[in-house]
C-alpha cells in the first residue's frame, strides 16, 4: 500500500517530463504532454469508446442482473445451482472468455454467423467491422459480469424483511407497487454499489479489448481503442511514458469524478 | 416460469463452455465442424499443450505467485485489519480511510510508476517483480478489519489477564476466530493472482517467465498447431482449475461478497 500512496505522485511527476524509456535524459516540460494528448486523435477515439463502453454496459448489465437476482430470489428449489451457473465467469480467467468468444465470433466459421445464416439474417463480421466491434465486445463484458453483479443484488434482496411484502399484500399493493415502492428504495444502497463497481470495471476495460480487438491495438480503425489500451500502448510499445502518465491521470479523473457524481446522485436514506 | 427464463439464461451462461470443451476434444483439423458433440473424440490437443508449449511451465510460474501474494496478503491483512479493530491510537481513522482509498485508483494508474521502480531495482522479468505490487491488499485489511471488530474485547482482556502476549492475542485467539474471513481474503487473492493479466503482461518477457493467463495470450501456431481446438484446449486448461476451487469453495466465495460489506 505504501507501494501505491508512493506511485501515485510519481506518475503526476512522470506526466510534466519529456520521460521515454530508453534514454537516460529528463526534463521538466510543463504542460507539453497535455497538450499534446488532448490534440491526438487516438485520444479522441480512446475517450469516446471508453465513454461509449460504459454508457452502454452499465445499464444493460445493471438491469440484467437485477432482474436475474429477482427471479433468483423468487425460487426455492435449485438456488444453488442457477446462483452457480450465473457466477461462474467471475471465476474464469479473461484470457480464456475472450478466446472463447473470439472463436464464436469468429467470420465465416464462428457459430454465431453459422446461427445467422440459419436464420437467413444478414451476416455480421463482429470483430471485423469498426461499426461492430466494439458493441461485440461490450456484450461479452456484460455477459461476464452479469452473475457478479446478480450475486450481489441477491444478498441486498435477502437483507429486506419479508414482513414488509406481507403487509404490502395485504394493503392490496400490485407486484408492481411492491418492486417500486419497498424492493427498490430498500435496495438503494445495493443499487448504487452495483453501479458503481460496473462503472469503474467498465472504465477499465483492458483485457477484452487487448485480445478481441483486430490487432490488439483497438482496431479495425481504432473502433475498440478504451483509455487503459491507449496508456499501455503510449507506455509500452511507443515508450513514452510521460505521454502516457498524462492520459493515466487524466484517466484517473475520470474514475474519481464519475464516482464521486454518482454516489451524490444515487445515494438516498431511507428508513422503515 | 421463473424456472423457464432462468433456464435459458443459465443456458447462455454455460453455453460458451460446452463450446470450448467441445472444440478442445474435436480432432485436428475439424475444428470448423458446427456440432457439440465431436464426431471423432481426441486429446491430442491437450497432450500437444502440455508438451509442446511451455504450459507446465507456467502453471508452476502461476502457482508460486499466487501462493506468495496469497500467504502474504493473508498475513499482513489480518494483522493490519486487527491493529485497527483493537487497538486506540492517533490517526487510526485517518490511516484506515487512506489504506481504503487505494481500492479506488486504478492499476492503469500505477502500472507506470510500477515498471519504472521495478526496472530500477533490476526485477524485471522475474517472479519477484510481478509478486512485488500485491504482496499487499487494501480489501484485505478492510474485510479483516469488520471481522475481528465484532470479537468482544473481554476475550482479549480476558487473555492478557492470563499472560498472553499481544501478538499470541492476534495469533492465538483473534485469527482462528476470525477463520471465516480468512477464507474469504484467501480465496479473492488467490483467484485474483491466478487470473490476473495486466501487469504480469508488461513486467515479464521471456517466454519461460510467463504466468498462465499471459503464456495463453501469446500462445503461437507452433503450440496450437494452428488449429482452434489447441486455443480452446488452452483456454479450458486456464479456466479449469479455479473452476473446481469455486465449485469446493463456493459458499465462502458468495459469503465473502456479503462480509466485505458489499451488502451496502
Amino acid at each position: 500500500m505504501f507501494v501505491n500512496f508512493s506511485a501515485m505522485p510519481t506518475s503526476f511527476l512522470f506526466s510534466f517530463e519529456d520521460y521515454v524509456t530508453i534514454r537516460a535524459e529528463r526534463n521538466f516540460i510543463g504542460l507539453d504532454n497535455y497538450t499534446n494528448v488532448v490534440s491526438n486523435p487516438s485520444f479522441h477515439a480512446a475517450l469516446r469508446n471508453t465513454l461509449v463502453f460504459a454508457g452502454v454496459r452499465v445499464p444493460i448489465v445493471t438491469v440484467l442482473a437485477l432482474g436475474i437476482a429477482l427471479l433468483l430470489h423468487s425460487i426455492r428449489r435449485a438456488k444453488g445451482l442457477f446462483r452457480m451457473l450465473y457466477f461462474i465467469p467471475f471465476v474464469t480467467s479473461g484470457v480464456a472468455i475472450a478466446w472463447v468468444f473470439k472463436f464464436l465470433y469468429l467470420p465465416n466459421f464462428g457459430l454465431f454467423t453459422y446461427i445467422f445464416d440459419t436464420l437467413k439474417l444478414p451476416r455480421i463480421y463482429f470483430l471485423g467491422d469498426p461499426r461492430t466491434a466494439l458493441m461485440s465486445i461490450i456484450a461479452v463484458t456484460i455477459w461476464a459480469g452479469i452473475g457478479y453483479y446478480a450475486i450481489i443484488f441477491l444478498a441486498g434482496l435477502e437483507d429486506i424483511p419479508e414482513e414488509l411484502y406481507e403487509a404490502a399484500m395485504v394493503d392490496g399493493a400490485s407486484a408492481w407497487q411492491r418492486f417500486r415502492k419497498i424492493t427498490i428504495p430498500l435496495l438503494n444502497r445495493t443499487l448504487v454499489l452495483v453501479i458503481v463497481l460496473a462503472l469503474i470495471s467498465s472504465l477499465q476495460s483492458f483485457t477484452f479489448v487487448r485480445l478481441m480487438s483486430k490487432d490488439g491495438f483497438g482496431g479495425p480503425l481504432s473502433s475498440t481503442l478504451t483509455m487503459p489500451l491507449l496508456i499501455y500502448k503510449e507506455a509500452f510499445f511507443s515508450l513514452q511514458m510521460g505521454r502516457a502518465s498524462a492520459i493515466a491521470v487524466i484517466f484517473f479523473a475520470m474514475v474519481l469524478i464519475a464516482t464521486l457524481i454518482q454516489r451524490r446522485l444515487l445515494v438516498r436514506e431511507f428508513e422503515y | 416460469m421463473q424456472y423457464a427464463l432462468l433456464a435459458l439464461g443459465g443456458f447462455v451462461m454455460i453455453f460458451p463452455y460446452l463450446w470450448m470443451l467441445s472444440t478442445s476434444f474435436k480432432a485436428r483439423g475439424t475444428w470448423y465442424n458446427i456440432s457439440l458433440i465431436p464426431e471423432q473424440f481426441s486429446l491430442e490437443h491437450y497432450e500437444r499443450m502440455l508438451s509442446a508449449s511451455l504450459l507446465p511451465r507456467w502453471y508452476l510460474n502461476t502457482i508460486i505467485v499466487a501462493a506468495i501474494a496469497t500467504a502474504s496478503v493473508a498475513f499482513f491483512s489480518s494483522l493490519a485489519g486487527f491493529v485497527f479493530a483493537k487497538y486506540e491510537f492517533r490517526g487510526r481513522e485517518v490511516m484506515f480511510v487512506l489504506i481504503l482509498s487505494t481500492i479506488m485508483i486504478p492499476t492503469e494508474m500505477l502500472i507506470i510508476p510500477w515498471y519504472v521502480a521495478i526496472a530500477q531495482i533490476g526485477w524485471i522479468d522475474s517472479l519477484v517483480g510481478i509478486l512485488m505490487p500485491g504482496m499487499l491488499s487494501a480489501f484485505g485489511v478492510f474485510v479483516m478489519r469488520q471481522f475481528m471488530g465484532n470479537i468482544p474485547n473481554e476475550l482479549l482482556d480476558a487473555g492478557r489477564i492470563d499472560g498472553v502476549s499481544e501478538f499470541g492475542l492476534f495469533w492465538r485467539v483473534c485469527l482462528p476466530m476470525a477463520r471465516p474471513a480468512l477464507a474469504v481474503v484467501v480465496i479473492f487473492t488467490f483467484l485474483g493472482h491466478w487470473n490476473d493479466f495486466l501487469w504480469p503482461l508488461i513486467v515479464v518477457n521471456s517466454d519461460h517467465m510467463q504466468t498462465l493467463q499471459v503464456g495463453l495470450s501469446r500462445l503461437t501456431t507452433l503450440e496450437t498447431g494452428a488449429d482452434w481446438g489447441g486455443t480452446m484446449s488452452g483456454a479450458a486448461l486456464a479456466s479449469i482449475p479455479m473452476l473446481i476451487v469455486f465449485l469446493f469453495f463456493q459458499k465462502h466465495i458468495v459469503r465473502g461478497m456479503a462480509l466485505s460489506g458489499l451488502k451496502g
